[in-house]
């Protein structure tokens, strides 16, 4: 149970323990994940990064290890939490462990909000490159230059690695020929080369992941709080489970990429923000989306030959609209390729759209004329052509189901940390900075938080 | 023989598309129509709601009324109807601005989402108005663009007006003199 005496953690420890505890929920070991979360639920205060995903995954582990009072008691006090992300998760969660409670607290809700001041339209201050450069000196120099040691720690590892093994093939090569009393040849040597080689390269990659990490926990996640207001959004470098089974059905949702009908083959998931700008819930993550073919059993039980194409790779974003709506729209990049592949589309009939500027570089689909309008206003439609302008990308846009998906393919891999780059220079962080910024700035720049007199 | 076979499918072709396009119009039209009638349905609810708190405001009801009697008269004529549709507009415009000066009315629930309901139709006849816009634009370029024009005056169609937002529709509602 709970060790009282052991209150302050280290944020390493936390971190471990945080990711050792996620791994018992996921691997099925309940008792263990309660044992780590309560513990963590003490030593951590409610100001903490980790405190929302560790009231989260304590209340799932409660409730799969069937101590259902605990996690209605502890729903109870995230739906009094002060941040609306804490509160609006304890909300959904206690629909699917006591209706009853949950909608005692729906109607709550509903009468308090009676007298809440009628919303306009809540603009987010954006954060520019100078305050962002500032809060660089002020907050990241210290994590910069440990990551800046780690990083040529890593660099000199691999390295050194690497003359280690070449040293070690040609001493195995040279014992070997000595034995067997043959000639130098190159060719033998680079052949039990490339038998050391993939340990080698499996080495480097293991390297190198557990750079990224302290990259990602360091850098990325501080970026993302610092460009998300008073803390509202938080970032995973991965989610699993039901939490990825969300992305796969917003994706779907989407039919940006295919067929409503069709889940993607394969999909995963990096870099994942999640939270509430203003009055918006969002999400967005960089994704990896692939087709998958063959590699299903014949009569003979042999498998057939198996194949991998990429659908989508880039950011994918999610939030919900602000007006209501039925139909599909779908606003889409005005090239060629979507000419050609929408002659069959799923995506409804051309919509056309009186901005000559917004019709040069989108091409619009819907099911209704007229709502499509309705959704596209004027304004939104300047604001979309502004955004395209600022993203400098092709942008895939769908509005589906009172939900906005906006897709941006990228052809190379975003947050990554840039091994042979010096990690205490500007240059990387302002790439990181603007990639984050184009996307949580997504909510003011199509006014998103727009409320009934906008 | 030939040359006749293919001006005669081209013919066909360009009544076909005449036709297609006179279609979109009345059925754009017609959408808008729907939206508008929708809103005559709200306006009572909003007078109801209203009139016991916009006590200096009746005259602003009573005109509000007055417009939608007129609306769904009979014996309106369509550039009339479509007159007394942009006053309601305007007029729906001005007491919506007018409740921001009452917060016990915005507090109010009901209000609340009628205000809502009232700015979701506002915003579907805007939509519906550019989507008849578009279809006339279309129909009007087809009927006067040749060889179009020649099938177009064959069959006595005649261009057909946009709906044009009055100058006082597109100015901003100034609350300080709707109060005085």
């Amino acid at each position: 149970m709970v060790d009282k005496s052991d209150q302050s953690l280290s944020p390493q420890e936390i971190d471990r323990l945080f990711i050792q505890g996620d791994r018992n929920l996921h691997q099925g070991n309940f008792t263990a994940a309660v044992d780590i979360f309560e513990k963590l639920s003490v030593a951590v205060i409610s100001s903490h990064q980790q405190y929302f995903n560790i009231q989260r995954n304590l209340a799932k582990a409660y409730s799969q290890n069937n101590q259902t009072e605990q996690a209605i008691a502890l729903c109870q006090t995230m739906v009094a939490s002060d941040s609306n992300l804490i509160s609006l998760w304890g909300t959904n969660f206690m629909a699917t462990l006591a209706p009853q409670i949950h909608q005692e607290i729906i109607q709550k809700q509903d009468n308090q909000e009676v007298v809440k001041p009628t919303i306009k339209s809540l603009t987010i201050k954006q954060k520019n490159l100078a305050e962002f450069k500032q809060y660089c000196q002020d907050n990241l120099l210290g994590s910069l230059r440990e990551l800046e040691k780690n990083r040529i720690q890593t660099l000199s590892t691999i390295v050194v690695s690497g003359i280690i093994c070449l040293f070690i093939t040609w001493v195995i090569c040279q014992i070997i020929l000595n034995f067997v009393k043959g000639e130098d040849n190159i060719v033998f040597y680079l052949t039990f080369l490339s038998l050391i080689l993939p340990i080698w390269i499996i080495f480097c990659r293991g390297c190198i992941h557990v750079y990224g990490l302290n990259f990602k926990r360091n850098i990325i996640e501080k970026i993302v709080n610092f460009i998300g207001e008073d803390g509202k959004l938080s970032y995973a470098n991965k989610l699993f489970l039901e939490d990825k089974r969300q992305t796969i059905l917003g994706f779907t949702n989407s039919q940006l990429f295919r067929d409503e009908l069709q889940e993607p083959d394969s999909l995963e998931q990096e870099d994942c923000v999640y939270g509430t700008i203003g009055n918006t819930d969002i999400f967005f993550a960089e994704i990896f989306v692939k087709n998958v073919r063959g590699g299903h059993l014949n009569e003979l039980e042999m498998k057939d030959s198996f194949g991998e194409s990429m659908l989508f790779h880039g950011l994918f974003f999610q939030a919900k609209f602000s007006k209501n709506f039925v139909s599909r729209t779908f606003v889409l990049p005005n090239d060629l390729k979507n000419k050609i592949l929408l002659k069959n589309n799923w995506q409804g009939e051309i919509v056309s759209l009186e901005d000559p500027e917004f019709q040069k570089i989108f091409q619009v689909y819907g099911d209704n004329q007229i709502e499509s309008r309705y959704v596209l206003s004027t304004s939104l439609m300047s604001r979309l052509v502004e955004f395209n302008q600022k993203a400098k990308r092709k942008v895939y846009l769908s509005f589906i189901d009172g939900f906005v998906y906006i897709a941006i393919p990228y052809r190379y891999r975003l947050f990554q940390p840039k091994l042979l780059k010096n990690m205490t220079s500007f240059a990387p962080l302002r790439e990181y900075f603007l990639d984050l910024q184009l996307m949580i700035g997504i909510v003011n720049d199509l006014n998103l938080n727009r409320r009934i007199w906008g | 023989m030939v040359l006749g076979l293919i001006i005669f499918m081209l013919g066909i072709q360009i009544y076909n598309s005449l036709i297609i396009k006179k279609n979109q119009v009345s059925k754009s039209f017609s959408s808008v129509d729907v939206l508008l009638k929708k809103r005559w349905d709200l306006i009572p609810n909003l007078v109801a709601v209203v009139k016991n708190h916009l006590e200096f405001e009746q005259q602003t009801l009573a005109e509000i009324t007055r417009l939608r009697s007129r609306a769904m008269g009979n014996d309106i004529s369509p550039e009339q109807r479509l007159n007394v549709e942009n006053q309601i507009t305007r007029t729906v415009g001005n007491i919506m601005a007018l409740i921001e000066n009452y917060p016990e009315l915005k507090s109010e629930r009901h209000v609340t989402q009628l205000l809502e309901s009232l700015n979701e139709t506002e915003e579907q006849i805007s939509a519906a108005r550019r989507f008849y816009n578009s279809a006339v634009t279309d129909y009007n370029n087809a009927i006067e663009m040749f060889p179009s024009n020649l099938v177009a005056g064959y069959m006595q169609y005649q261009p057909k007006e946009l709906f044009v937002t009055p100058a006082e529709e597109r100015a901003n509602v100034d609350v300080g003199r709707l109060l005085n």
